[in-house]
């Protein structure tokens, strides 16, 4: 099973040059069936990734560049005019299908993002008084710029909330910038082939799903999530006014599947504190929200988290 | 110069009254005759008829195109209750003749209130308020005589000659004194001209102060004579009014013959020194070994600093204490090059130490 992973990888390799643990955060969405946001500065593969991501599958792939004018209907579609008919057909947006590219998602204005809570976490779309349920898998892997950039709108927590895992994309080291800059200057790009269909992925999820969680490791998650709302009862009083809202619920759940996943992708039959640390960041980052003392005094969020683990017992 | 001494010559001016105090001004005493250019002293004294605490009197003696007048002592005392104010004013004539000095002052009154609502800074007061009074001084006639000397006084003259003898282009260094009592003031710099002879002159030292027969003190005035030749510096001749014999006197200095032997030609002195002189070499070359040293041994120490052991950077792993802390630390990080090392923790194959070398040599490696 975990060859097929590794196949991706090295597909994927063919066109993006190191940039692993944004990659493997894409493959823990995949397997999980969690939407992934992105957030990094122009130039660092996010796009590139996720489309070669979607190569290797075999799935349908759309992608939708955001922008300050774009509408809810240029993405989940509309009733249109049928002259033919006399009457109105529906229109179907690029939102149907199963791989749905949203680049600089928070470019859009909030009606735009607002639009896909009900398509993130049902999986289905209502155009004029019809529900369409989205064929599985369904998956939005976002990019975003960082908010400090210009002309860009902050997206709502309820729509941050539904992303499992936000991932940051950082610089390339000196040898990994050496080898993009060789390969665009030659022009080396090779075809990314597709290595995984839709059963193959069904069976990957299900050997996930298999992944045995301890109910000591299983309830060391739970108290993480729990300390991001009471950090007071962990002998952290001192953090407790910068956080306005703990993670929610959705946390717990996500850390359950992502964990799964990041010990498959570790070629594990069972889950460790260690994969639940791999990934609790990308997990817990985007769902608690700070308050204006942490804004403030330039407290992130990831130190907070970092202060959290540090307080609760590990198993 | 004739004086009524001891005699007081009252000329009431003034008796002012309806103010808080009346007050008298007098002429105590004044010279009859003076030279031009001789300075007399004509006392005037303010009588107040109580202690006059609120009285000010604004006194500035201004002469005009006959006369010159300044103040050269004021005294002010408490007599019985009463105060009273003397002014001495120095009288200098300028031209020959009659000559009527008439002076004027300002008489201030301020009041209690005022004093006391400007010492509190009531209403923002900051300043006494005053009532003035324009008063006429006095009237003193003198008789001015003529007197053709710039200077009048009781003076003399020194000149001092550093050498007698000298190399030429050497200086000769000449130095006028005029001392004792009179105009010293109205003292024009002398003009030395001698023939031959380059004079070099500064401006004339004042080193006085204000006297009853003008000014009192000492004058200096400084020459630098150079020559090649041998020269004779003339008799330094001062007109002055001699005011003890009232006679125009003649102050003089003696001749004195300065003798010039030959010596370096103004080129020569000029030259540079020349880099042929080994001295001068040998100073060279030592500035320049200096410079050398200093760059080799800054190159030296340089070196020597990026030599030194260097501390290792702190690392966020220094601070676990336990293999299970340090591998939550490295899970957090998400960093995909700690992977193995988190394995071995786990699975507990390597210890907190020897897991913190693995990664001290990691991070030396990258």
């Amino acid at each position: 099973m975990i060859q097929i992973i590794n196949d991706i990888r090295t597909e994927i390799a063919k066109v993006v040059v190191g940039q692993e643990k944004m990659i493997d955060g894409l493959l823990i969405g995949l397997l999980c069936e969690g939407h992934i946001l992105i957030e990094g500065i122009p130039g660092l593969a996010k796009t590139t990734t996720v489309k070669a991501l979607s190569k290797t599958l075999g799935l349908g792939f759309k992608r939708v560049q955001f922008t300050p004018d774009l509408l809810p209907s240029d993405i989940l579609g509309a009733e249109v005019y049928d002259p033919q008919n006399n009457g109105f057909k529906i229109k179907k947006g690029p939102i149907f299908t199963n791989l749905l590219l949203a680049d600089e998602i928070n470019r859009a204005p909030a009606k735009v993002q607002s639009a896909l809570l009900e398509v993130m976490q049902e999986h289905q779309v209502t155009l004029g008084d019809e529900s369409f349920k989205l064929s599985p898998p369904f998956l939005v892997m976002a990019t975003q710029n960082p908010i400090e950039n210009e002309g860009v709108y902050p997206l709502p927590e309820a729509q941050l909330d539904r992303f499992m895992l936000k991932l940051r994309v950082g610089y390339n080291t000196t040898e990994e910038e050496l080898s993009i800059a060789r390969r665009v200057a030659s022009s080396a790009h090779e075809e990314i082939e597709a290595v995984i269909d839709k059963s193959m992925l069904e069976q990957l999820k299900e050997k996930v799903r298999s992944i045995h969680i301890d109910e000591e490791v299983e309830r060391y998650m739970i108290t993480l999530v729990q300390a991001t709302r009471n950090p007071e009862e962990f002998g952290l009083s001192e953090i407790k006014k910068y956080i306005q809202f703990g993670a929610s619920p959705r946390v717990s759940i996500d850390l359950f599947k992502a964990s799964r996943a990041v010990a498959f992708l570790r070629g594990k039959e069972f889950v460790t504190p260690s994969d639940i640390m791999s990934i609790l960041k990308d997990i817990m980052r985007h769902r608690i929200v700070l308050s204006y003392e942490a804004e403030a005094e330039n407290i992130d969020v990831d130190t907070l988290i970092e202060q959290i683990v540090k307080a609760v017992p590990v198993p | 110069m004739k004086r009524s001494l001891g005699k007081l010559v009252a000329l009431l001016i003034l008796s002012v009254s309806g103010w808080g105090a009346t007050y008298q001004w007098k002429t105590l005493e004044a010279p009859q005759s003076l030279y031009v250019h001789q300075s007399g002293v004509v006392r005037y004294e303010c009588s107040f008829s109580t202690n006059a605490a609120d009285y000010t009197i604004d006194f500035k003696p201004a002469g005009n195109e006959s006369y010159k007048a300044s103040i050269l002592t004021q005294r002010d005392r408490i007599v019985a209750g009463k105060r009273i104010q003397t002014f001495d004013v120095l009288i200098t004539p300028i031209k020959e003749g009659k000559i009527e000095v008439s002076l004027e002052a300002l008489i201030r009154h301020t009041t209690f209130a005022s004093i006391e609502n400007a010492s509190i800074g009531r209403d923002n007061v900051k300043k006494y308020d005053f009532d003035d009074e324009k008063v006429q001084l006095p009237k003193v006639m003198l008789i001015a005589k003529p007197n053709s000397a710039a200077l009048s006084g009781e003076l003399t003259l020194e000149v001092q000659i550093d050498k007698q003898s000298a190399v030429a282009h050497e200086p000769v260094h000449v130095s006028l004194y005029l001392r004792g009592r009179g105009n010293l003031d109205q003292y024009p710099p002398y003009e030395l001209n001698i023939s031959g002879v380059s004079v070099f002159a500064e401006e004339p030292m004042r080193d006085i102060s204000p006297d009853s027969a003008g000014y009192v003190g000492e004058i200096r005035q400084e020459f630098a004579l150079v020559s090649d030749k041998s020269y004779v510096i003339p008799k330094i001749t001062i007109d002055v009014f001699d005011t003890t014999t009232q006679k125009l006197k003649q102050l003089q200095s003696d001749s004195v013959a300065i003798e010039i032997a030959q010596g370096y030609e103004p080129s020569n002195l000029l030259d540079p020194p020349t880099l042929r002189d080994w001295s001068t070499l040998a100073r060279y070359s030592l500035y320049g070994a200096l410079v050398l040293a200093g760059v080799a041994l800054g190159e030296g120490a340089r070196r020597l600093w990026k030599l030194r052991p260097r501390r290792k950077a702190k690392q966020f792993w220094d601070e676990a204490k336990s293999s299970k802390e340090l591998m939550m630390l490295l899970s957090l990080s998400g960093d995909k090059r700690y992977e193995l090392i988190i394995a071995e923790l786990e699975a507990g194959t390597a210890q907190l130490s020897e897991a913190k070398k693995k990664l001290d040599k990691l991070t030396t490696d990258k």
